[in-house]
């Protein structure tokens, strides 16, 4: 879809400024320049307005990111069910470290997303896994990436 | 012993339109359209005593009372079903569960403090239970609940949902407030309060979800009766998430005398084969409860030693490495940090760089004196309670000796 098409969605009014975004983030996989350039025209705010918005939630990307993101909750509850023995196996076997990103995926924390009674809890490109173990959560990724990985 | 909340629950399926109207939803709704004035509404909701479940415990009668006698037009409601405080989801279970009693808690709201456009505020990653409340909502404008002449009255109301965009800061209301005008979610300065100053500069009402979901039972029941269970000054009961080393880690409604011990025998009591180090009440914002504590009450009474927050119990044993609890508080809050003060956005940034290098066995003299002093600046300067709540868990740390093993 195009992003005026997003768009149009929408009444051109204030509070429909973040759903805007977030159609777009969901459109595109991310926010760009230009789309901000547009969204910022179709609500009458600066750019600097709608790239400050989209840039301060989480789930708005304002790069175009790795092709898998791994995100691993690392808040209390998790991490009493050894959330750190994940992000360190995911490390090693991929060969990535935490925080970096490469164009094949992004390893990071993420914080409580309210499913703590079936922690561990991971997040492939924004679909929740509960009850990972160090092997499950491997198992998973190498399927987002195509087996042979 | 009395429920509330989870009264109507069906395990494993959520409550519609048809189920609550069965189970005599919306019945308060109508006693009010019947026989209650708006101020009579506000009224009952004083006599019970009702105290937010958002984390504060503010009256909610008094909230109400303040907004209603607000002269400017037009005024909001919002219900913040924001929820992210870690270990939390007591408001998502409620919306997934019975979405009606949340929404008739917001229309009786709306009707007791002279509001017409309403918003229910969900944290965007909670797909079912926005779900859930889409379907009530439809089921209501369908069913002459929500819209124009509620029910045959001259109450209109319209109500809207919103969905966040991941920041735990957008709980907080101001914060919340500029995240549904369009704005960065930032915290905006107190006073002028939401009930003056809200949504568009009107006077709003923040409330939250589990707060909201007490209101139909206290019309029906009177508040007399609610102000009567539990503890006297922090009546009705609450949700408690209890996790960790416990046998039967679960959502638990109790009434609001319950010391920590009790809350954890509720959960089937500690593992066997662990020992019990301490408790932490109301996320990673929330006090530690070591063993000494264990008969204190939480609650939202002012006296109370331990705050009961937004309910949560995470019950930490002996076998964990407590260097990897201290990073997990700060990691969340270095992340959640908004970044609009200095003190915050650079004071947990330092604190996380300090304590990761005290889990790599680093920590030098010069980490321990900055320590201190980030603690204070943390728990003194910062322009909203986020900055806080980064310390509270850290702090009792230290209180209890227990930091001094560490290093
Ligand atoms: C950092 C921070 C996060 C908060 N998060 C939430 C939240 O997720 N949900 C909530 O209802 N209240 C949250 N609150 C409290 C709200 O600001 C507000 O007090 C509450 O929604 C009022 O509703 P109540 O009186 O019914 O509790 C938070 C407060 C702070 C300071
Ligand atoms: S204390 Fe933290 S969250 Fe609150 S305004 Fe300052 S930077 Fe933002
Ligand atoms: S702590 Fe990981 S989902 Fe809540």
């Amino acid at each position: 879809m195009t992003i005026q098409k997003v768009l149009l969605r929408y009444e051109p009014e204030k509070k429909n400024i973040l759903p805007a975004i977030k159609a777009v983030n969901e459109d595109s996989g991310w926010v760009s320049e230009e789309a901000v350039g547009k969204i910022a025209r179709y609500f009458g705010v600066s750019e600097a307005h709608v790239f400050g918005v989209a840039s301060f939630y989480d789930e708005i990307n304002t790069k175009n990111l790795a092709q898998l993101i791994i995100e691993v909750c690392d808040s209390a509850n998790c991490q009493t069910k050894n959330a750190d023995k994940i992000i360190k196996s995911v490390e090693s076997f991929f060969r990535i470290k935490e925080g970096d990103s490469n164009r094949k995926f992004s390893l990071k924390r993420m914080s409580c997303v309210g499913r703590c009674l079936e922690g561990p809890v991971i997040r492939l490109n924004g679909t929740i896994y509960t009850k990972t173990t160090s092997d499950k959560a491997i198992k998973l990724i190498q399927e987002y990436l195509g087996l042979d990985y | 012993m009395v429920k509330i909340l989870t009264e109507n629950w069906i395990f494993g399926k959520s409550l519609n339109l048809q189920d609550y109207l069965k189970v005599g939803g919306y019945k308060a709704l109508k006693k009010v359209f019947k026989k209650m004035k708006p101020i009579e509404v506000v009224a009952e909701m004083k006599k019970s005593n009702l105290q937010g479940r958002g984390g504060a415990g503010f009256p909610i009668g008094l909230k109400w009372e303040a907004v209603a006698s607000q002269k400017a037009r037009p005024k909001y409601f919002i219900c913040n079903l924001d929820e992210s405080e870690p270990g939390n989801f007591k408001d998502r279970s409620l919306a997934e569960n019975n979405p009606h009693q949340i929404l008739e808690g917001i229309i009786i709201g709306a009707y007791a403090v002279g509001v017409s456009k309403a918003f229910l505020y969900i944290n965007g990653i909670f797909k079912e239970a926005g779900q859930k409340i889409e379907q009530a909502l439809e089921d209501c404008y369908q069913n002459d609940l929500l819209g124009k002449g509620i029910l045959g009255s001259k109450f209109n109301l319209d109500l809207e949902i919103f969905y966040g965009a991941g920041a735990y800061i957008c709980g907080e209301e101001s914060a919340l407030i500029n995240s549904l005008e369009g704005k960065r979610g930032e915290p905006q300065i107190k006073p002028p309060y939401p009930s003056e100053c809200g949504l568009f500069g009107k006077p709003t009402i923040v409330n939250n979800a589990e707060t909201l979901s007490s209101v139909a039972w206290i019309i029906e029941n009177g508040g007399k009766k609610f102000a009567e269970i539990g503890k006297l000054d922090s009546p009705g009961t609450k949700l408690f998430s209890i996790d960790g080393a416990v046998n039967n880690s679960g959502l638990y409604e109790l009434p609001m005398d319950k010391t920590v011990e009790q809350l954890i025998e509720t959960a089937g009591g500690v593992k066997a084969g662990f020992e019990l180090r301490f408790a932490q009440i109301g996320g990673s914002s929330g006090r530690i409860v070591p063993k000494s504590l264990l008969t204190e009450i939480p609650s939202y009474s002012r006296e109370a030693e331990i705050p009961v927050g937004s309910g949560s119990v995470l019950v930490v044993s002996a076998h964990e490495d407590l260097k990897k609890i201290l990073l997990s508080w700060i990691n969340f809050f270095q992340r959640e940090s908004c970044g609009k003060c200095v003190p915050c956005r650079e004071g947990t940034f330092r604190l996380k760089g300090i304590l990761e290098r005290l889990d790599n066995g680093d920590f030098n003299q010069e980490d321990r004196q900055d320590l201190y002093k980030l603690i204070w600046t943390l728990d003194n300067t910062t322009f909203c309670p986020l900055g806080k709540f980064s310390v509270v868990g850290l702090k009792d740390v230290i209180r209890y000796k227990m930091l001094k093993e560490l290093v």
